[in-house]
């Protein structure tokens, strides 16, 4: 029993990283105590303190690899329409959870309505964007849009929640597998997050949330050949790590996709550039 | 015991299978073909050797037909050293009518359509009697009908036995084998009733009767020239190839002869194996021969009616 | 009964195909006027060059040379970049879509009615039969422009609605397998949304490009809205890294192409990137297997090989692979080899001495390595000109040089599998995806394997075939971005705010 004078010690959660649908600590142990850059809120306790955020290493990002890479045959298989209910499942997750994130309302609320947005082009975008290409010869000839693979992310940290959001529906919801890297200092957005995406029934490996140092994390990520595809806020990084991670695209052609920032969901044309357009000739 | 065919051959033709589209595109390129000067002449005196000088009308008569057997021997008396076509093909009526202006040892083959020509439509024993009557009064090779009614229905099997009692009652006469692919609908058909004619010991396989559209077409004899490969490589039998009706320019002529040249070689290249069941093609031959030999394009005046 | 025996021939069972069908020349002749020098068409007009660093393009079929060329250099660039500068914004930007598209349909006019005598040059300066350029470049190019004159007053219904606007000024690079087709690619939708351009050709085949320029002139395209800039790789670098350029579009190796992303990293420059492949053509034992053989011949021979989707490794199902060989070789003999000028010739010269060498070293590497080395013709080679036979290589594996790296010549590499998924894991084992062909009469067999491949571009029993309509290009290393198509408009075009 706790007694009437006594203070109830909280019992503090530590962030661990989400990889292939499992809450796991850093292969390489280390745990960073982070002071958490928190706009005054009204979610936020009265009491801001430090936070205990598992840090994110090249080989966790190696083994995250494994692991969407092998989800994103299965997810892209999946009807428009069940990729679809999953993201919106994802909103009402959000939603439910806006308790759990440590900010403000509007923010959360932002968020949910993004993702709701962006479910709905599930199975939709494919009718806008593909084609039936009207050829000189009898062919059947039509151009679909099939997911660019695996992507790593990085939105702009200003963006907050809305950005981390955007980015993540953005890409799954074009059949991609998608790491969100996330700096140490959002640790508890990013747990928020993971915790609504453990249960909203979207496979395990779909979405990794990897708390990290984002730079860093981005040079391992530079280096992984299996990697399809980076997305990028201009203001994620800073310019010699863009250019850096240019260079290194250019060894594989990796596709990149800069965008400005949150603001506006991704448009259609955006969404394209997270797809590859393939076309089919069928003799007839 | 007459030659049978099994379930599994009848299973191995219907299997055989043709992309139309890659058909065409192939015809496309030979019909890019440009045959030009020597090539030209040498090709063009071949397939003058090769046509099987043909009429099937209603109205032929005695007279009509000794006509055609004069310009089968010499298609244009002031160039003599023009080759003979290779056959004339006419009614069983006209056989002896023909065999009398060709005589005993022509160059010419005397051909002649049986089996109820065109149609096929009469019970076998008649066509059997009809061809062994024609073979008698002197024709040199038989032009037979398959029963297409029988093979759309997918009687497979009395196709066969009909040409192979047909081609008994042939005795020493050639068998030409119509597929009249114009009724069949289908590439894929024609492959299969090729390779069946050809199984039944047809020594020629024949597009079109010529009394139904579409006759024969490069495309069509593209697939029957495969199916005739396939046959020669699996028995080392060689088979014949006679497209017939609607060819009547020496430039569509040429492109037959290049397909053939291409799918089945030198060795076809001879009236002995390849043939074009046409009249006016003749005419055509000889006014692109007499362009290269003279200079000068020819008015149709220049030649003999037919 | 039948007897058969008295029929049979008395040899084996073969078709004697080679010079079965002899055939005399037969020469497209149509005048074209080479001039003795081309220097670059900037702003409208053509400016001599510098003498120095001056080379040859050279007719491939004779190895003698047609004409002197100039190299641009940083200066004469900075030009050409300053006239299409100068070209967007005092004229081709403010000119309404429906005017820009007329210009398209001139020169697709004039492309048109020129087309004989494009064709000829083409085959000059390429090497490729003059089949090919007449019946396949020539009017692909027109059709091409054609297609795009009509885009470019409709741009918002290709980007979903929302409002667009032009890049600015096109960088384009591009290869000598098809010079005019891939200046057609680069330039119509490049115009037709609204860019102004400056290309550089291939410097082994800049003829046609030059022409175009004849073209440009008649149509009275206004001056700067496409320059022409001559040269190789020190030229082409230039054009690269000059700051006025905003959307770099190449068509090339993927060794270039990475040089050139690197040579942009840290600039705000777009890029389009059509690069290498090593096509797979599976055919299924359900195939309609004549018609596979004219796709296999179609998807290497076609170009002599020299096309970055060629079908370049043949998947044949195990069950039917020495039959197929055997009808692949049967059609490999008839293909006749020599004068690409003549109309008959059916695979031409390779482009150059270089190219020739290097097919013929792929060809030691894979002796080395174990592959039975099969080559046919209908005729002989000529004894002059970059020639090569028609090759096929057969008892090569996946892990062989020839079957990884793209060796850009009419050499075929004859793989097999057992079942559909494994063809489909074999298809996709290559660093490349840009193209592949599957062969199959059982339309749902066609349609699983075609989408399962990873590739941006697949042919169901067809292969090489294009069409301005239809979106090309790749997947990792074959490139991004693609060309043809509504998807053609999308890398030359940004969205902007109402």
């Amino acid at each position: 029993m706790i007694g009437p004078s006594q203070t109830r010690i909280l019992v503090e959660k530590t962030i661990k990283l989400y990889v292939g649908g499992k809450f796991i600590r850093s292969e390489s142990g280390r745990v960073d105590r982070i002071t958490p850059t928190r706009p005054p809120t009204d979610n936020a306790g009265a009491d801001p303190r430090d936070i205990y955020v598992c840090r994110a290493s090249r080989k966790d990002f190696r083994d995250a690899m494994e692991l969407a890479r092998k989800a994103q045959a299965g997810w892209a298989g999946r009807s428009g329409y069940n990729r679809g209910q999953i993201l919106y499942r994802l909103a009402e997750m959000l939603e439910d959870r806006a308790e759990a994130f440590p900010v403000a309302r509007e923010q959360v609320h932002a968020a949910v309505d993004r993702v709701v947005h962006h479910a709905g082009w599930s199975d939709k975008i494919s009718s806008l964007l593909s084609s039936l290409n009207p050829v000189a010869t009898a062919h059947v000839n039509y151009s679909m849009l099939r997911p660019v693979g695996v992507v790593v992310a990085l939105p702009d940290p200003a963006d907050g929640l809305l950005g981390m959001v955007e980015a993540l529906s953005a890409a799954t919801v074009m059949g991609n597998t998608v790491h969100l890297f996330v700096p140490l200092e959002s640790g508890e957005l990013a747990a928020a997050l993971s915790e609504a995406l453990a249960t909203c029934d979207m496979p395990g490996g779909v979405v990794n949330v990897l708390t990290t140092d984002v730079t860093g994390l981005l040079e391992w990520a530079n280096h992984h050949d299996d990697l399809d595809a980076i997305y990028l806020a201009a203001a994620a990084i800073d310019d010699d790590a863009l250019k850096a991670t240019q260079l290194e695209a250019a060894r594989v052609m990796r596709r990149l996709i800069l965008v400005d920032g949150a603001a506006q969901p991704a448009s259609a044309l955006t969404l394209q550039r997270l797809a590859e357009v393939k076309t089919v000739w069928m003799s007839s | 015991m007459p030659l049978q065919c099994t379930e599994s051959d009848i299973r191995r033709w219907r299997a055989a299978s043709v992309d139309d589209m890659s058909v065409a595109a192939r015809v496309a390129r030979v019909r890019k073909r440009s045959i030009k000067t020597e090539s030209k002449v040498r090709l063009l005196r071949l397939a003058l050797s090769m046509v099987d000088l043909t009429t099937l009308e209603g109205a032929d008569s005695p007279e009509r037909v000794r006509g055609l057997c004069h310009k089968a021997l010499r298609p244009h008396p002031p160039m003599p050293e023009l080759p003979s076509c290779a056959a004339v093909c006419v009614y069983p009526t006209m056989v002896a009518t023909a065999r009398a202006v060709l005589g005993a040892d022509s160059p010419v083959k005397l051909a002649a359509v049986a089996t109820a020509f065109p149609s096929g439509q009469l019970p076998l024993a008649l066509k059997v009697q009809e061809v062994r009557e024609t073979v008698a009064a002197g024709a040199d090779e038989i032009d037979m009908v398959i029963n297409r009614g029988a093979f759309l229905s997918g009687d497979y099997a009395r196709v066969f036995d009909e040409i192979v009692a047909i081609k008994d009652a042939c005795g020493p006469a050639h068998l030409k084998v119509i597929l009249e692919t114009g009724e069949l609908g289908t590439l894929d058909n024609v492959a299969a009733a090729s390779r069946l004619a050809m199984a039944a010991g047809g020594d020629f396989i024949k597009t079109s009767t010529g009394k139904i559209q579409p006759a024969a077409t490069l495309e069509v004899a593209l697939v029957m020239f495969e199916a005739i490969r396939e046959h020669f490589l699996e028995t080392g039998v060689r088979v014949g190839m006679k497209p017939a009706g609607g060819i009547r320019s020496a430039k569509l002529a040429l492109h037959y002869l290049a397909l053939l040249a291409e799918t089945l070689g030198a060795d076809w290249m001879t009236n002995e194996w390849f043939r074009f069941g046409a009249s006016s093609l003749v005419n055509d031959l000889l006014r692109q021969l007499l362009w290269r030999d003279e200079g000068y394009y020819q008015s149709p005046r220049r030649f003999s009616v037919d | 009964m039948n007897d058969v025996s008295t029929k049979q021939d008395p040899r084996a069972r073969e078709l004697a195909l080679a010079g079965a069908l002899e055939l005399s020349p037969s020469i497209e002749k149509h005048p074209v006027e080479i001039r003795p020098r081309y220097g670059h068409f900037i702003a409208g007009r053509w400016v001599e060059g510098r003498d120095e660093g001056v080379f040859e393009t050279v007719n491939p079929a004779t190895a003698k040379p047609l004409a002197q060329i100039a190299a641009a250099d940083e200066a004469e660039v900075d030009a050409a970049v300053a006239a299409a500068r100068k070209a967007y914004d005092e004229v081709w930007s403010k000119l309404s879509g429906l005017e820009r598209g007329k210009y398209l349909f001139r020169i697709a006019r004039r492309l048109q009615e020129r087309a004989r005598e494009f064709a000829t040059l083409e085959t000059t300066d390429n090497g490729k039969p003059i089949r090919e350029t007449r019946d396949v470049d020539i009017p692909l190019v027109a059709a091409h422009f054609f297609y795009y004159a009509g885009w470019a007053d409709k741009l918002e219904h290709a980007a979903a609605g929302r409002k667009v606007a032009p890049l600015g000024v096109a960088g384009q690079i591009i290869p000598w397998n098809f010079p005019l087709l891939m200046l057609a690619w680069k330039i119509a939708p490049a115009l037709a949304t609204g860019n102004t351009v400056v290309l550089k050709p291939a410097e082994t085949t800049p003829l046609t490009a030059a022409l175009f320029c004849d073209v440009l002139q008649e149509v009275g395209l206004p001056p700067g809205v496409v320059n022409i800039v001559n040269g190789a790789g020190e030229t082409g670098a230039a054009l690269v890294n000059h700051p006025g350029i905003d959307k770099i579009a190449f068509t090339g190796s993927t060794e270039v192409g990475r040089i050139i992303m690197r040579s942009i990293a840290g600039t705000k420059k777009k890029a389009t990137m059509e690069l290498g492949g090593k096509g797979a053509n599976i055919v299924f034992a359900d195939a309609a297997l004549d018609q596979a053989v004219e796709g296999c011949v179609d998807g290497i021979f076609f170009n002599q090989g020299h096309v970055c989707c060629a079908g370049s490794r043949l998947l044949v199902e195990e069950s039917i692979a020495e039959d197929f060989v055997a009808r692949l070789r049967r059609r490999v003999s008839t293909l006749r080899i020599g004068d690409p000028l003549d109309k008959n010739t059916d695979v031409g010269a390779i482009n150059s001495k270089d190219q020739h060498g290097m097919i013929d070293r792929y060809l030691d590497i894979a002796a080395q390595e174990g592959a039975k080395v099969w080559q046919g013709a209908a005729c002989e080679l000529p004894s002059t000109g970059y020639y090569h036979l028609p090759t096929i290589l057969t008892g090569v594996q996946q892990t062989d040089t020839v079957v990884r790296e793209e060796i850009f010549g009419p050499v075929l590499s004859v793989l097999t599998f057992r079942t559909p998924a494994e063809a489909i894991k074999k298809a996709n084992d290559t660093e490349y995806g840009l193209a592949c062909g599957v062969w199959s009469e059982k339309t749902s067999k066609l349609f699983r394997t075609a989408h399962a491949l990873n590739c941006g571009v697949v042919w169901a029993n067809g292969y090489n075939l294009f069409d301005p309509s239809s979106p090309f290009g790749g997947v990792r290393h074959s490139g991004f971005g693609r060309e043809g198509g509504i998807a053609g408009l999308w890398p030359y075009m940004q969205e902007v705010a109402r």
